[in-house]
């Protein structure tokens, strides 16, 4: 057999080095400290009754409004509850809800992007009219509104940020739909006899799968400041469970004697958005080289 | 340019159909419906009463011609009345729109004044630790949320240095300079973070921009490094740069509902929150259609102003 002819071992490699470099680009630096605080926070989130020290909605009136100590790290809040203790607690609400309501947007927004991109003609003029409504909202106001109306509880917070979402990514989904749906592997697919939904699941999907993955790390850091903006306004958790953004509304009003019980719950918020938009930047890098020479 | 005004303005209007007919639909998601809603809250209210609330929330008639009544009386400029005050809801947001508009308007400053020089020196700076200082600001505001921004600051500026006060509003026809005072707060809460976002963006067009062969020629004549970036790179990296701080406005209004309940400013998205607390449902309707009707606005005056300063546009 000549040669050429073989693969040759270097090229069969080529993709896996693609990929090395791309998980170097990801975690390294400062991705990699985006990922691991992520990491941490939603580990401390998963194992909260291990982690935290003490019982999240324990009252104990004589502690109320102390500084950090050897007790309490982070302080007590007006009813003496151990605020590290509530800040691993509330790091669930956080995190449960960002992740369903990407989820939610992710399932419904990329479904419906991709039947736009691929069949195109009424269904994607439907489709996109549609974002264009729900994205012609402030994204806040139209999840402020929504839940006005539906009152809130778990089910409908995760709905209301969810569908804020569902307009961008139908774009992206769409986008990526459109860039690949004319090249040769899909046509090679179509014209192996495969039906639509073997052509979207096998060759468009994957082919889309980058930007979607991107869209999504930066989507829960907007799910995340979005539960603790909807929160702080009462509209969210509800008391007495903990979430930060509420206990940054409870604290405030004792700001002025003790300002733990409220920085704390927001660094906690600043902390993990800001870990999630360094892991997704540098995912994006990683994923799509003509960002990072611009960069 | 006129039919590309008159095409972009015809767009305009299924839009705000579909922002309408949200708004309308929400009154509608109510778990049960309005009335009983409304009549739970309160205990034993005769039926009589219970369909007179019907009757007046138009619940008796079939829903196209609900939203049919609903909108054209929006069109005129009456969205009902307050179930708490009676009075008239449109009255009530003349009197608030202008904070929130006021609000969003000197946040736009700050944020543009901040964001323009820390993207120039960024990009003039490219990979030393100016460029670094401005990434770090943009990554910190774009993960800060508004709400706790605004509490840092009155824990510092109104609660340990006693400068400017923690909450309240004086209106700015009244005494300007209290006004303002009162202002500065919650303005630099919204433009900071607009600020982080902008900075990016001025950062990596300009850098673009500077690349770009006209750049080279102006160099190539001798004309300044200041000249250059300033008169030439500079105008051409405003044009996306304009697109995006448009559609940042719009989601100001937005962050104004937030920042106007931290630092109790009387504006539109404060008089929400409030409806939605009493469950007056009318207040909230009216003021959700408001700024989002303010936000189709907005994107329509940008993407004009985009056509203007870039004739592509107008062609494409």
């Amino acid at each position: 057999m000549a040669e050429g002819f073989v693969a040759a071992p270097g090229e069969a490699a080529a993709p896996r080095g693609r990929n090395s470099r791309a998980l170097r680009v990801a975690f390294g630096g400062a991705g990699g400290v985006g990922a691991a605080i992520v990491a941490v926070v939603t580990l401390a989130a998963v194992f909260a009754p291990w982690v935290a020290p003490y019982d999240p909605v324990a009252l104990n009136p004589p502690a109320r409004l102390q500084g950090p100590s050897a007790e309490n790290l982070l302080g007590t809040d007006q009813y003496g509850r151990d605020t590290l203790s509530r800040i691993v607690y509330g790091g669930r609400a956080s995190l449960s809800v960002a992740g369903a309501s990407t989820l939610f947007a992710l399932l419904v927004g990329g479904a419906l992007g991709v039947l736009a991109g691929f069949y195109r003609g009424w269904v994607d003029g439907l489709i996109m009219r549609v974002t264009d409504v729900l994205l012609s909202f402030p994204a806040i106001l139209l999840a402020i509104a929504l839940l006005a109306f539906l009152g809130p509880g778990f089910v409908n917070l995760v709905l209301a940020i969810g569908l804020v979402y569902v307009g961008p990514f139908a774009r992206v989904a769409r986008g990526a739909v459109m860039t690949v749906r004319e090249e040769l592997f899909v046509e090679a697919s179509r014209s192996l006899g495969s039906r639509d939904w073997r052509v979207l699941l096998r060759a468009v999907l994957p082919a889309a799968a980058a930007p979607l993955i991107v869209e999504v790390t930066l989507r829960l850091a907007y799910g995340i400041l979005a539960e603790a903006s909807l929160s702080f306004l009462g509209l969210g958790t509800q008391p007495p469970a903990a979430s930060w953004g509420l206990m940054v509304a409870e604290g405030r009003r004792f700001l002025s004697l003790s300002p733990w019980a409220t920085v704390a719950p927001g660094l906690a918020i600043m902390l993990v958005v800001l870990g999630f938009n360094l892991f997704g930047d540098a995912l994006r890098d990683a994923l799509d080289p003509r960002t990072r020479l611009r960069r | 340019m006129l039919g590309y005004v008159g095409r972009r303005c015809l767009l305009a209007i299924p839009t705000l159909f579909g922002v309408a007919l949200i708004v309308f639909a929400l009154m509608r998601a109510v778990p049960g419906d309005v009335v009983t809603n409304l009549v739970g809250l309160q205990g034993n209210v005769s039926q009589e009463r219970i369909a007179e609330l019907r009757r007046m929330f138009g619940l008796d008639l079939p829903v196209h011609v609900q939203f049919g009544q609903w909108a054209s009386a929006a069109l005129q400029g009456d969205l009902g009345r307050s179930l708490r005050t009676g009075r008239p809801i449109a009255t009530d947001l003349a009197l608030r729109f202008p904070v929130t508009l006021e609000l969003t308007l000197l946040s736009l400053v700050v944020a543009l004044a901040i964001a323009l020089p820390v993207g120039v020196a960024a990009a003039l700076n490219r990979g030393r630790w100016l460029d670094h200082l401005g990434s770090v600001f943009a990554l910190l505001g774009l993960s800060i949320p508004g709400f706790f921004l605004g509490i840092l600051l009155i824990l510092l500026f109104s609660l340990r240095l006693g400068w400017l006060p923690p909450a309240g509003y004086v209106p700015l026809a009244e005494a300007p300079l209290a006004n303002l005072r009162h202002m500065v707060l919650p303005a630099l809460s919204l433009g900071l973070i607009l600020a982080a976002a902008t900075a990016r963006i001025v950062r990596s067009t300009l850098l673009e921009a500077l690349e770009l062969d006209f750049v080279r020629t102006a160099r190539a004549k001798g004309l300044s490094e200041r000249a250059v970036v300033l008169r030439h790179a500079l105008r051409t990296a405003l044009i996306p740069v304009v697109t995006v701080v448009g559609l940042q406005f719009g989601q100001l209004l937005g962050g104004a509902v937030i920042i106007e309940q931290v630092f109790s400013l009387p504006g539109v998205g404060r008089f929400a929150l409030e409806g939605i607390n009493l469950r007056d449902y009318p207040v909230v309707q009216g003021a959700v259609l408001l700024i989002a009707s303010a936000f189709v606005v907005v994107n329509l005056v940008v993407d004009l102003l985009y056509a203007l300063i870039d004739p592509r546009v107008r062609y494409g």
